[in-house]
């Protein structure tokens, strides 16, 4: 096939296939009617329609099409070109065709499904929809794909259960993975609670042998107290700006003896615990660790903000204290990166009705896992913080900034008004999941270590769809805990530091007026802090929860809207650690995938710039998200210049481009202007 | 026929304000600070100037000031290779400061001699205080007012009667940039009300749809699509207009109405956040099509849904490169 003759659509064959998608779209739409709408179309020369044109049977009869008839441009008219237009590029390649030359109208989701009662109008809409993409397709061109390099290491964002299991997945497969963690510690959430439901396993136990297997994997590099500061490139070459702490304690050096802790003479509370203990100045958040090296709180430091001191470097024997160190960027490339930067618990704060923060018995669910634990303030010993009382009666109240839409409160991350990220305090609309086995677990905990407590539940439906989830649920219920529907409204405390609380129980219909020692409140996940600006520096789309989204619900549940991003864990959504550590699985083996290609072809749907026009006035380059175009200075003056590997091919440039000096290969001004005009005509 | 001469000006401000102008002009090109000094000289007509491109320091005294040096010199800007010292009025010099912006012109590379200005006369308006049918031999401007002279006539009016529309609402008649500033600036706030900046954009949009259509329908009908509004405009600096690109072809030649109409709206959302309001268009247009109205209003949006007003940072951004969050969206759904 000449070029120029494809080039220019004069001679353009169109073959048009109109798709039934069983009753999807004939249910609705006349297919049979737009079908013959086409057929005298400037350029077609066989109309088809197909009960499943994706089908082996419907697909070899555009194979044989394509050969009987010598076309040179395929309209599809189906479902969105984001489920079928790679299986249909494929086939035009297969029969010899430029896998450019395919045009799809979208006659299901853009028709078919939203004009569902309406089938006359929408089978005139099919005709505008068929009849503009013929439009399109007689000035499509071929276009040739260019290849990008695959750099054959993993970037894991978030060092908890989720970013390690997928380091330790890509480690195993002897994949270089680099595993950024925030915090001195890598180990997340998880290695702040007691024991896991519903096998009540000591967490830490678990954890931290897996914990130390990345310390000692060699394919894994753990990048701790170190955060993401810019992400610029595309799937398989991606450069990370990672924003590396100052410890001031040397890594290599420390050995974890603790002889600094000892003489440090600086007291502060203890974040780890959730700020009811105390911590010294220098220190290590757990004794597992991992890296098993100490830190120095700069902001508590006496050396470091008074400037006299000195004497965790006077004790330390190997010579690890370095006061001098200071924050750098190190510049990472990798091929593919895992988000994995969990959650934050919600802050009780944001419903005042509960007391939290003003009454000291009552408590969160996460603050209960660092009393109960036996590394924790009170080693072990459930003590009430007011006054060191171990309780008698506990309550637990459910859904604490969880499925509020009752208090006129959004799930959204963003605040609709200000557009300002919403804060931890804010109640979400979302069902947080494991709320209900945390406090059935805890609940179970407090009557195993005090049978003697009585324990109280108040809950709107408690939700125990797990692998041995409702038997551990009617276990707690069998060993005497009382679970009460219906949600608190408040929580009054007494002069003696008791916590009472009216309510009515939904099941009996009677007024319950109960006073305990201590108030759990089983908290909900929120995004984590600081979600917002991660998403923006790697482009990565948020669902309305605040939540980054998945590529999609179903069909790519770790996967992201960019290729080569993908995700692990509660930052797509709160999950438990069984779900966690399978999608850190399927995020290992994705970017797996990536890491397996030699190259990565790059569709070549950028700008292309006609320098002519082209008057050099940065719009485009200062409205790229990508970095993907340039100006720079030529013999002509300022001119625009794309980088290829780095486009997206999102058309911003070729949209903002005052001179339209910019058209996008795929989108091109005469194709677009084709098409409105085509689709105006039907209508 | 005489001439409104610099020195008819004698002694006033006006004076002092051209005697600045020279002498700044006339040092920059002895020390070889600049290659060439853009400013104003005499026209042939009377009320007229002519951009005069100064290279030898005694040609400086060619240099004249007055409420008639109407054209904005920074459209000649992105032609000139070496540096270039210009005359700019409050208007003239937030165009720069977008030209700037937007990559055209280099910021060392320009000599800013800055103005308060105290508003341009419209000659239209002069024309239709004095009868159109009586021809000016010669005028003077005075103090505040301008003498006119003609077979059989001599006329007096005050400036501030027939200034151009956009001097009567200007908001920033002092240079926001400069090099050198001539002149009081306090002089530059006389006469002006920038209150009733959009007066006439809120009285017209107060008027019923069909209303505003059949007027703006109107008005454009009479346009001839000579494009001397894009000419004049120094903002309008593409290389090759939308209008007239022959694939896809935009707009047609044919001078229909709907032809006009989206040349028109193509050019007022071209300088959508670029359009400092210096009246150019306005002066430019040969059948007195009051382009104003849209660039006002197009100004108002713009000031409106995201606080910004073109051409006063020279460290910022262009608007159409900027986004917040909390920017406006309902046009879109």
């Amino acid at each position: 096939m000449p070029s120029m003759l494809q080039d220019t659509g004069f001679d353009a064959r169109i073959g048009v296939y109109v798709c039934h998608c069983g009753l999807n779209i004939a249910g609705v739409v006349d297919v049979e009617a737009v079908r013959e709408s086409a057929r005298f179309l400037e350029g077609v020369v066989v109309v088809r329609d197909n009960r499943y044109t994706c089908s082996e049977v419907g697909q070899k009869g555009i194979a044989d099409d394509i050969k009987e008839f010598m076309l040179n441009r395929v309209v599809i008219a189906s479902c969105s070109p984001r489920l079928h237009e790679k299986t249909f590029r494929t086939l035009l390649e297969k029969s010899g065709l430029n896998p450019h030359l395919l045009e799809m109208a979208n006659i299901r989701e853009h028709c078919s499904w939203v004009h569902y009662d309406n089938h006359e109008a929408a089978t005139e809409k099919a005709k505008g929809l068929v009849h503009s993409s013929v439009a399109r397709a007689r000035l499509l061109q071929p276009l040739s794909r260019t290849k990008g390099r695959v750099v054959p290491e993993v970037m894991v964002v978030g060092g908890g259960v989720a970013g390690i299991s997928a380091s330790l997945y890509l480690g195993g497969m002897g994949i270089k993975t680099y595993l950024v963690e925030r915090e001195p510690s890598i180990g997340g959430h998880m290695a702040m609670l007691d024991k896991t439901f519903p096998t009540l396993d000591c967490s830490l136990c678990i954890l931290s042998p897996k914990m130390v297997e990345v310390a000692e994997c060699e394919n894994i590099k753990v990048l701790s107290y170190s955060e993401i500061e810019k992400v610029e490139g595309q799937v398989g070459d991606f450069r990370v700006q990672v924003r590396r702490k100052p410890r001031y304690v040397n890594e290599e050096k420390c050995v974890g003896c603790g002889d600094c802790v000892a003489k440090c003479p600086v007291k502060v509370k203890d974040d780890f615990n959730r700020n009811m203990g105390t911590r010294k100045a220098i220190y290590i958040p757990f004794p597992q660790a991992i890296p098993p090296a100490y830190v120095i709180d700069d902001q508590n430091c006496r050396y470091l903000t008074q400037g006299k001191c000195k004497i965790c470097q006077a004790v330390c024997e190997r010579g690890a204290i370095e006061y001098d160190q200071t924050s750098y960027v190190e510049t990472i490339e990798v091929g593919a990166i895992i988000v994995a930067t969990g959650f934050q618990p919600y802050d009780p704060r944001g419903l005042p009705q509960y007391g939290y923060g003003r009454f000291p018995n009552v408590i969160t669910s996460l603050d209960f896992e660092r009393l109960i634990c036996a590394d924790g303030p009170t080693y072990g010993k459930l003590k009430r913080p007011g006054d060191s009382q171990v309780p008698k009666r506990v309550a637990f109240i459910q859904c604490v900034g969880s499925r509020s839409v009752a208090s006129g409160c959004r799930g959204y991350g963003l605040d609709a008004e200000t557009g300002s990220s919403v804060g931890a305090t804010d109640p979400k609309a979302y069902c947080s999941r494991v709320c209900c086995m945390i406090t059935a677990k805890q609940a179970f905990m407090v009557k195993e270590k005090y049978p003697d407590a009585e324990v109280y539940v108040y809950y709107i439906d408690m939700r125990t769809a797990g692998k041995g989830f409702e038997e551990f649920y009617q276990r707690g219920r069998h060993e005497g805990i009382v679970f009460l529907r219906g949600k608190p409204g408040e929580i009054e405390e007494r002069d003696d530091g008791c916590l009472r609380i009216i309510s009515e129980d939904l099941d009996s219909g009677c007024i319950l007026d109960l006073c305990f020692d201590m108030v759990v409140l089983a908290q909900g996940l929120t995004p984590p802090d600081g979600l917002v600006e991660f998403a923006q520096k790697m482009n990565l789309s948020r669902s309305e929860d605040g939540f980054l989204m998945e590529g999609h619900p179903k069909l790519r549940p770790a996967e992201t809207a960019i290729d080569g991003i993908y995700l692990a864990g509660c930052v797509q959504f709160p999950k438990d650690i069984p779900d966690s550590v399978a999608q850190a699985g399927a995020a290992a083996a994705a970017a797996a995938v990536t890491c397996s290609k030699e190259s990565i072809e790059i569709d070549p749907l950028g700008p292309v710039i006609d320098e002519a026009l082209c008057i050099g006035c940065k719009l485009c380059e200062m409205l790229c998200p990508y970095g993907a175009i340039k100006v720079e200075l030529t013999d002509k003056g300022p001119k625009a210049k794309s980088i290829e590997v780095a486009c997206k091919g999102c058309g911003v440039c070729g949209a903002s481009c005052s001179t339209r000096a910019i058209t996008m290969k795929h989108y091109t001004d005469s194709q677009l202007t084709a098409q409105a005009k085509a689709i105006l005509e039907v209508v | 026929m005489n001439k409104m001469t610099g020195s008819a000006m004698g002694e006033d401000t006006r004076g002092a304000i051209q005697e600045g102008i020279r002498n700044s002009a006339a040092r920059m090109l002895e020390s070889g600070e600049i290659d060439v000094f853009i400013g104003y000289e005499d026209g042939t007509l009377p009320l007229r100037t002519t951009p005069v491109f100064i290279t030898r320091p005694e040609d400086a005294e060619r240099l004249v000031w007055g409420p008639m040096c109407e054209n904005n010199l920074t459209c000649y800007l992105p032609k000139f290779q070496g540096t270039v010292g210009v005359v700019v009025k409050g208007c003239d010099v937030r165009t720069l400061v977008n030209l700037i912006l937007e990559n055209q012109i280099s910021r060392d590379k320009v000599k800013i001699v800055g103005v308060p200005c105290t508003g341009i006369i419209d000659r239209d308006r002069v024309g239709k205080a004095l009868g159109t049918d009586r021809i000016i031999n010669n005028a003077k401007v005075i103090e505040r007012s301008l003498m006119l002279e003609g077979d059989g006539f001599e006329v007096e009016m005050e400036i501030r009667d027939v200034l151009a529309s956009s001097c009567e609402v200007c908001r920033y008649p002092v240079p926001v940039v400069y090099d050198v500033l001539i002149g009081d600036e306090s002089m530059a706030k006389d006469g002006k009300d920038p209150e009733a900046g959009y007066l006439e954009v809120e009285q017209f949009a107060e008027l019923q749809p069909d209303a505003r259509f059949s007027f703006f329908a109107q008005e454009i009908e009479g346009c001839i699509q000579c494009y001397a509004c894009r000419q004049a405009c120094p903002l309008c600096y593409c290389l090759e207009c939308f209008a007239d690109r022959q694939s896809p072809k935009w707009i047609s030649r044919w001078r229909g109405l709907s032809d006009k109409m989206l040349f028109h709206l193509g050019r007022v959302l071209h300088v959508a956040g670029r359009c400092v309001d210096c009246g150019a268009c306005r002066r430019a247009c040969p059948v007195g099509i009051d382009l104003r109205l849209l660039t006002k209003n197009m100004e108002k949006v713009v000031k409106d849904s995201f606080e910004y007003e073109s051409g006063l940072d020279i460290g910022g951004l262009p608007l159409l490169a900027t986004y917040r969050r909390e920017d406006p969206d309902d046009f879109i759904l």
